[in-house]
């Protein structure tokens, strides 16, 4: 527990150990994190798919996708309920969850190579070069917003603001959490006005179409585009995961991580290649959701602690959940029109994000020293 | 394990931090660095622990020059307590402990019960123990100095670089750090501000000024007064403990 105002007594007798049987304490909340967000994903992706113009009973949602899965033989359940399910909703939600997943998974990462609480891949400039890209090649191609232009797009447009900004943050061979902040700040507002730019010169019809792309959405999903995020996220997470100590060690400065046998350069650059390319499939796959790699790594440490062995999963996780019922909220609020992704997560985002923060210290937990 | 700074020239940008320095610290040898704000005793220990790389000379840890290790190597050869105490996170203090152990650890491995020994123990000898469960954030400037150093202990080094390690620490603290920094037996470099201290702990002192070494070698020889006026422009009178026997460094403002 943190000591807030009071301090433990400081004449505990030398070599007392603490309660219980003395060994770690972990809060039964920071144990429990993870399998309950795991349950809580799966019984909201089961809700998110029952829910629509078509409402399906959880049961027969479980039925289809058990079937299809081949574990069981047809129920009872309609044709049209099958495809309602099978080929509409189970892409799109699942979709919503790796995407949720991914951009939770790079806000973390970000937040502590850059040792900066604002951070999540809008600050560095990277989501706004996916989408600039995405929509400078849609544009360009003549094709309707989606498909391989948007796909290659996005892609073209991290890796070329992932190179600006290791070219703009670099000095003297080294990576300073500042410069990348400062870097990725002026890139990703340089990269929004080129997508102003050209939306507001483009063709009036298809205008309507890239604000939706760039405010996000999973509604075009099949399965199909399923496999790319959820190679991403497996790759991009177990590389990651991988790097919790050292990442551990960034957080608490490039001094104590290099006398701790880190390269904090080393390790900053790695870990800004990988979240950049998990951010150019996030983009491609969905545009530009936002808040969601701000917010939830948060809401995860206020819960699980700093440390990442135990962050970076529950980010993961619940990052998930928050995008799926997102997502849920974004295709009933205003049924039958559908609000973009994005929107929704500010929305519903920003005040939670807020009065969490004000209750409990969200800044301090992100790493900024408060004083 | 022996450390050797040999010809050491430190430059950034146009400053000349410092100039050929040499310095050399026997295996299990308690040797202080003394001198004025400046003198570039910080720049030294960081050519020591991996953290600067000199322009010119080399440091060798044991026999290798320690910029021919890994990062990784390096650290499990020299543990740092620095000056800087880095940006405060919501770690607890039983886990900065265990940071200790990360140049050890492989990927994806956990915290084995070896670790928890380790980072326990290490905080039973700072007499820390009863801090394991507060938030590292929450620590008074003399907790947080011992919490540092049971994380260097924890990282299990034949070298211990510190660099002013007794900042923050109330009087009887200090001489318990260093009486244990004596105990540990393994290689010490410390960077030290009260000359009393350093005379009385140190094997060697080696004195700096303006990133050049102008003495080394025994306390009594090292800290003399002619040297102390020139240096630190002190006034000095040493004067025979009443008990002990001991020589202490009786200090004034040159009139």
């Amino acid at each position: 527990m943190p000591g807030v105002g009071l301090s433990s007594p400081s004449f505990a007798p030398a070599g007392a150990r603490t309660a219980g049987n003395g060994r770690r304490q972990r809060s039964a909340a920071a144990l429990a994190a993870l399998p309950v967000l795991i349950g809580l994903l799966a019984t909201a992706i089961v809700v998110s798919i029952g829910v629509g113009a078509v409402a399906v009973a959880p049961g027969t949602t479980i039925g289809v996708i058990g079937h299809r899965l081949g574990f069981w033989g047809q129920g009872g359940w309609t044709t049209v309920e099958e495809v309602i399910v099978w080929d509409y909703r189970v892409p799109r939600v699942l979709l919503a969850a790796l995407v949720g997943g991914l951009l939770a998974l790079v806000g973390a990462v970000l937040q502590a190579v850059v040792r900066n609480p604002l951070a999540d891949p809008w600050v560095l400039g990277v989501s706004s070069g996916a989408g600039l890209g995405a929509v400078a090649l849609v544009l360009a191609s003549g094709t309707a917003v989606a498909g391989v232009p948007l796909a290659g797009g996005a892609a073209a447009g991290s890796a070329l603001a992932t190179t600006a900004l290791f070219v703009l943050a670099r000095r003297q061979g080294r990576l300073t959490p500042v410069r990348l902040v400062l870097a990725g700040v002026a890139l990703s507002y340089l990269f929004s006005a080129g997508t102003s730019y050209l939306v507001l010169t483009s063709d009036a019809n298809k205008v309507f179409g890239i604000l939706y792309f760039l405010l996000g959405s999973v509604a075009e999903a099949d399965r199909t585009d399923l496999l790319l995020p959820a190679i991403a996220l497996l790759l991009g997470a177990l590389h990651v995961l991988g790097r919790a100590r050292a990442l551990d060690a960034l957080m608490t400065g490039d001094e104590t991580a290099v006398a701790l046998g880190v390269s904090a350069d080393r390790v900053r650059g790695e870990m800004l290649l990988t979240t950049s390319v998990l951010t150019g499939v996030a983009v491609a796959v969905s545009g530009g959701i936002g808040f969601v790699g701000l917010v939830v790594p948060h809401i995860t440490r206020m819960v699980v602690g700093a440390g990442h062995r135990r962050l970076l999963p529950t980010a993961v996780a619940g990052g998930a959940v928050f995008l799926v019922l997102a997502d849920t909220v974004a295709r009933t609020v205003a049924a039958p029109l559908e609000l973009p992704i994005g929107v929704v997560t500010a929305l519903v985002g920003a005040p939670f994000f807020l009065w969490l923060m004000r209750r409990d210290g969200a800044a301090r937990r992100g790493g900024v020293d408060s004083r | 394990m022996r450390v050797q700074v040999e010809g050491v020239t430190v430059r950034i940008g146009a400053a000349e931090l410092l100039r050929d320095v040499e310095l050399v610290v026997p295996a299990g040898a308690v040797v202080g660095l003394v001198g004025p704000n400046g003198s570039g005793k910080s720049t030294l220990l960081r050519t020591v622990y991996r953290s600067l790389r000199p322009q010119v000379g080399v440091v060798r840890l044991g026999d290798d020059d320690v910029w021919s290790l890994s990062a990784r190597g390096s650290a499990t050869r020299v543990a740092v307590v620095a000056q800087d105490p880095g940006v405060d996170v919501e770690f607890s203090v039983l886990d900065t402990v265990l940071m200790g152990r990360t140049p050890h650890k492989r990927p994806f491995a956990g915290d084995s019960s070896e670790d928890l020994d380790r980072a326990y123990s290490a905080l039973a000898r700072v007499d820390a123990t009863h801090l394991a469960d507060r938030s590292t954030p929450s620590l008074s400037g003399g907790e947080r100095q011992r919490v540092l150093l049971a994380r260097a202990l924890t990282q299990a080094t034949p070298v211990l670089v510190l660099d002013e390690p007794t900042n923050h620490l109330d009087v009887c603290h200090q001489l318990d750090l260093l009486a244990l920094v004596r105990e540990l037996g393994i290689t010490v470099v410390v960077a030290l501000h009260d000359l009393n201290l350093a005379q009385t702990y140190c094997d060697l002192v080696t004195v700096l000024s303006a990133g050049k070494v102008v003495a080394a070698g025994a306390p009594e020889h090292v800290l003399t007064p002619k040297l102390l006026r020139e240096v630190f422009r002190l006034d000095c009178h040493r004067v025979l403990h009443p008990v002990t026997g001991r020589t202490l460094l009786a200090l004034d403002r040159l009139q």
